[in-house]
């Protein structure tokens, strides 16, 4: 198999060697950013190839005259004749076709690309497209437009992240200029914490996925930030219900360096002061972040990029309670070209996320801290042997510094609160290798195959470690021993390989069947119990008794497009099982706990469902409609009574319709609806009466589900005229979030009457009961 | 500051902080009619308890399906001994159908080890076993105004003690106005805590969430509980008060200290209690 492997690498290698190579930066003319995923074709169509994320491409061709044409959607394609008897550097920069980009349009290289890549399970959306999507309060938001895609969903308004094919949102790699992002959320959900303005394009993928990519279970959302004009100083922003925001781009050197910072906040907490109440003049309550990006062209063979982010949740009522949690990651990359035909990108990561909560109060003052810490060296080489592979391999290595929580002393103040309660920091570090190769094997067939190696040590530093008699059924009296590790002492070692492969069938011009298998590792734990992610939950490491959590993905699909690409359709069905999932026993008590080994417990799950995807890209009215229905589902020793159970993600039905209507230069309209089928919760099966307190006695896991949800969005948006001297060009924006006010679920609790304590009720818990108006003024020079 | 106060402020923050960052109330909470199919099996309930130097008494009833109507069904007529090793004391039930039953001769003490047996009339068979913890001593009680000006001439009563050296004590204080126990589930926030974080402290400024006026009888009793009803006690919350949060996990099962199945628990407790006039 090994050999096999190497032979489908290297073939390709052999026989080759009298090709030139046209290679190249493909980058948008008006703002000199390069684009992502342009095509470059041949005009006999008999070769191709594709940008990658640096906007770079190469293709190896034997000697001849060719006319090559450069394109992608919403730019004019332009087409060069190429002589070509020696390794040639064409760089190009495409003009934008402005009208094209008004109204939705999903970012492509081509119209039909959905057809000819072979990538499964993937959605680009740039942030033109998120920026026409009505959103709550009227801020535009990169997650709540991810959540209209097909395969993904939401437990609830205001809850953080989102849900892939079932998944758990710490099954996500979110990744922002290549950092990892682990709490994707300002204000517990509602917002996320991707600066629209900042946004240059935004990937999904959600099955298929490339050996490139590890580290999560579900699905990868990469999402790059843009470089910042070569051109011409430019800016936009937005003065909005919640936040206000400005972003500044502009050369250093004209297309040579350039920069972009971003920032936004919100103002709730301005207008404290105002207030004659002492106690709210010391009260915060605010969010914010801020991005800021350099990128230098050294010359023709090197550039690197420097982007990094901080964000800021604060929330604190005078000195009696207080809590802020927040992103903050550096990326430091270098792209350099070692020859016409290789690529590589070198990468130094830090990722931090944090937060801290406490008290100033006298006598009881205390500070709660928690952190997870992500340092990250990476290579990632790609090697464009001819016109018909793509080789991509690198490796990287990661070490990370888990601090689940512990209190600190409070300068200055005497507490009565012990400041030595800790829950034990881990340590761990990750090498990853992979290597994968894009083949064209001939005009129908293409496929992609990788491998990815994943290894996971958790090591010591001052740490103990349980030993349990029954390793399967841990508990506080089953302790039969404690290990010590000091500082770098390997405590648990865990490895595997990561097959992973897609493959394109050409139908005709206008259809393709693919297919596509990947097996993922994960190796970071969230440890909750609730189905809504809190910014205070913790992340734990595989060690020795948290076991790698594993998936399994097939998915197979038919695309077809019609009307010349007009409408474009897509039918996915995919099917996942998961090892070593991890749920909470009943009752779990997870604070302070430094034996979450015995409260977290692991077993099997297993995912299936279908997705229906119908767009229209062009004209007037552009939107999309998707459907999604799917069952997952959990078999747990200790939850449940062992007996299989719903993921509480389990959504069966999720139906989600957003459309805009462009009606002249200066007016547009879009509209959304969404409608799933209610998630599945717990409920009271008995009730009994303990001290005057009526309490439950619950059915089993996830047995009920709550009512359906459905909702309606609307805004409407009016462009102004450019007059001749004025410096920037604005438009209004009047939306209107849940237009007719139904009160959706988010999820039900249980009480006594209050009028009749004799009878018990159910009570539904809705974040939204009205319609929620919101107006922004946007701008941009 | 203790574990469930940290979990009430982990698992409550969401709402102050959505309400105030939406900056108007836009979310609600409504009763809904619901039918729910899976009504599980009727159990035995056990409420019960046993202070150092005090008798026992054990109310017993059976579970109804969570939505009907009614008082839970007493379970009268079941056979309930307390053994201590050496001794076996029968409560009997106080009046004809009640399940209310005591013992008025039987006195717990310190470091004793006590059997509960329930012989029900159906011939089930259900035990405890529970020992009573260590007390504590309240030193002193007093009476501050509400904060910030609230509500003129009413007061928190607040008291201080000294903790016990030694990692593994639980307390739970309960409070009575006018010989009234003041007592609801959220009250299980502020009122249980182990000595995870104030170990051999001497606390003070323990407030009772309460508002009391001049004139008032106040009490407060200082329960020192087991680590299992400290535990029970945690699920009792999670169960009822902490559910009425936005993201809340599911209510989970209220597991006792009682065998075969039943619900509730058999309490066993030192206490120390102080009573003051407001004045």
């Amino acid at each position: 198999m090994k050999n096999l492997f190497l032979l489908l690498l290297l073939s390709p290698l052999v026989g080759n060697s009298q090709n030139f190579t046209l290679s190249g930066t493909i980058k948008d003319a008006k703002n000199g950013e390069t684009i992502t995923g342009a095509s470059i074709t041949l005009k006999d169509k008999t070769q191709a190839a594709i940008t990658n994320n640096y906007g770079y491409y190469s293709l190896s061709l034997p000697k001849g005259t060719y006319e090559v044409s450069y394109s992608n959607l919403g730019f004019t394609t332009e087409t060069k004749t190429v002589v070509l008897d020696k390794n040639t550097v064409l760089n190009m920069e495409l003009a934008s076709v402005e009208k094209e980009l008004d109204g939705v349009t999903i970012k492509d290289n081509r119209k039909n690309r959905n057809v000819e890549k072979v990538e499964i399970g993937t959605v680009q959306i740039d942030a033109a497209t998120i920026k026409k999507i009505p959103a709550v309060l009227g801020e535009v938001d990169v997650i709540k437009s991810i959540q209209m895609l097909p395969g993904v969903s939401t437990i609830g308004e205001g809850a953080a992240g989102f849900n892939v094919r079932g998944g758990s949102v710490d099954q996500n790699l979110i990744l922002q200029d290549e950092a990892p992002v682990y709490n994707s959320s300002h204000a517990l959900g509602f917002f996320s914490v991707f600066n629209p303005d900042a946004v240059k394009d935004v990937k999904l993928i959600k099955g298929g996925i490339p050996a490139i990519y590890g580290g999560r279970l579900s699905s990868v959302l990469d999402i790059r930030m843009k470089d910042g004009n070569m051109k011409k100083f430019a800016g936009s922003g937005g003065i909005g219900s919640i936040f206000s925001r400005l972003m500044l781009e502009g050369p250093i050197k004209k297309d040579k360096a350039s920069f972009m910072i971003a920032y936004r906040r919100s103002y709730a907490d301005v207008f404290f002061p105002l207030f004659n109440n002492e106690a709210l003049k010391k009260s915060i309550l605010n969010f914010s972040d801020f991005n800021a990006k350099l990128n230098w062209t050294i010359d023709k063979k090197n550039r690197v990029f420097l982007s990094s982010y901080i964000g800021r949740d604060n929330f604190g009522l005078s000195d009696f309670f207080g809590i802020n949690w927040g992103n903050q990651n550096v990326t430091l990359r270098w792209n350099h070209i070692y020859s016409s035909k290789t690529f590589a990108n070198y990468s130094a990561i830090f990722s931090n996320y944090d937060y801290s909560l406490g008290s100033e109060q006298a006598t009881s003052a205390f500070k709660w801290v928690s952190h997870i810490r992500f340092y990250n060296l990476r290579a990632d080489h790609t090697y464009y042997p001819n016109s018909k592979n793509t080789i991509q391999y690198g490796g990287q290595l990661v070490y990370y510094d888990y601090r689940p929580g512990e209190t600190e002393p409070v300068p200055g103040k005497q507490s009565f609160i012990n400041a030595d309660i800790a829950m034990q920091r881990k340590f761990a570090i990750e090498p990853n290798l992979y290597i994968s190769n894009e083949q064209t094997v001939n005009k129908r067939l293409s496929m992609t195959y990788g491998i990815r190696y994943n290894g996971f040590a958790n090591i010591g530093k001052d740490t103990s470690v349980y030993v349990y008699k029954d390793a399967e059924k841990r508990s506080g009296d089953n302790i039969i021993d404690t290990l010590e590790f000091g500082a770098g002492e390997m405590i648990k070692y865990w490895q595997g390989v990561e097959p992973r492969f897609a493959m394109k069938y050409t139908m005709d011009k206008e259809s393709s069947i693919k297919a596509g298998y990947n097996r993922m590792r994960q190796n970071i734990h969230l440890v909750t119990n609730t189905s809504s992610a809190s910014p205070l939950d913790v992340y734990l490491p595989s060690d020795r008794n948290f076991k790698p959590q594993i998936a399994d993905q097939v998915s197979v699909g038919y695309f077809r497009n019609f009307k010349k690409n007009m409408y474009e359709t897509s039918v996915e069905t995919f099917y996942k099982t998961y090892q070593n999932i991890i749920d909470f026993k009943d009752g779990a008590n997870l604070v302070a706990n430094n034996m979450l080994d015995t409260v977290m417990l692991r077993g099997k799950g297993e995912s299936y469902g279908l997705e229906l995807f119908i767009r229209k890209q062009n004209g007037k009215l552009t939107g999309w409609i998707s459907y999604t229905i799917s069952q997952t589902t959990r078999t747990i020793d200790g939850i449940n009574g062992g007996k299989k159970y719903f993921s509480p993600y389990d959504k069966t039905h999720v139906l989600n319709i957003t459309a805009s209507y462009e009606l002249n230069k200066h007016w547009s309209f879009s509209a959304n609806f969404a409608y799933s089928t209610g998630i599945p919760i717990t409920v009271p099966a008995q009730k009994f009466v303990w001290q005057g307190i009526t309490a439950s006695d619950p059915s089993g896991r996830n047995t009920f589900r709550i009512q359906t949800y459905h909702r309606a969005d609307a805004s409407i948006t009016y462009k102004g005229k450019k007059k001749k001297k004025q410096l920037w060009q604005g438009e209004w924006v009047l939306s209107a979030y849940n237009v007719y006010a139904r009160r959706n679920a988010f999820s039900m609790y249980f009480r006594q009457d209050p009028n009749d304590p004799t009878r018990t009720q159910a009570v539904r818990i809705s974040v939204f009961g009205t319609v929620i108006p919101a107006i922004t003024y946007n701008f941009n020079f | 500051m203790n574990k469930m106060k940290f979990s009430k402020i982990v698992l409550r923050t969401s709402i102050p902080i959505a309400i105030g960052i939406l900056g108007f109330t836009a979310s609600c909470m409504d009763p809904i009619e619901i039918e729910l199919k899976d009504q599980g099996d009727t159990k035995l309930v056990v409420d019960g308890w046993m202070n150092k130097d005090e008798t026992a008494f054990i109310h017993l009833n059976y579970t109804l399906p969570y939505l009907q109507a009614g008082n839970l069904p007493p379970a009268s007529g079941a056979l309930i001994t307390i053994t201590n090793g050496t001794a076996t004391d029968t409560l009997i039930e106080q009046g004809s159908g009640t399940g209310f039953y005591a013992n008025k001769t039987l006195k717990a003490e310190l470091n004793k080890t006590y059997t509960l047996k329930i012989k029900t009339t159906d011939g089930k068979e259900y035990y405890s076993v529970n020992q009573i913890p260590r007390g504590i001593t309240i030193d002193s009680i007093y009476f501050l105004p509400l904060p910030f000006g609230l509500q003129r001439d009413r007061y928190f009563t607040n008291f201080s003690y000294q903790e016990n050296l030694g990692k593994g004590d639980c307390y739970w204080g309960r409070f009575y106005r006018n010989d009234s126990l003041m007592f609801e589930a959220t009250d299980l926030y502020r009122s249980v805590t182990d000595d995870l974080f104030i170990d051999g402290q001497h606390l003070s400024n323990i407030g009772i969430g309460r508002p009391v006026s001049k004139g008032d009888k106040v009490r407060v009793e200082a329960l020192s509980i087991t680590n299992e009803c400290y535990q029970f006690l945690y699920r009792l919350l999670a169960n009822t008060a902490q559910q009425q949060n936005f993201s809340a996990p599911p209510p989970p099962s209220v597991v006792g200290n009682i065998s075969n199945g039943a619900l509730g628990f058999f309490r066993t407790s030192s206490k120390h209690e102080v009573e003051r006039m407001v004045q």
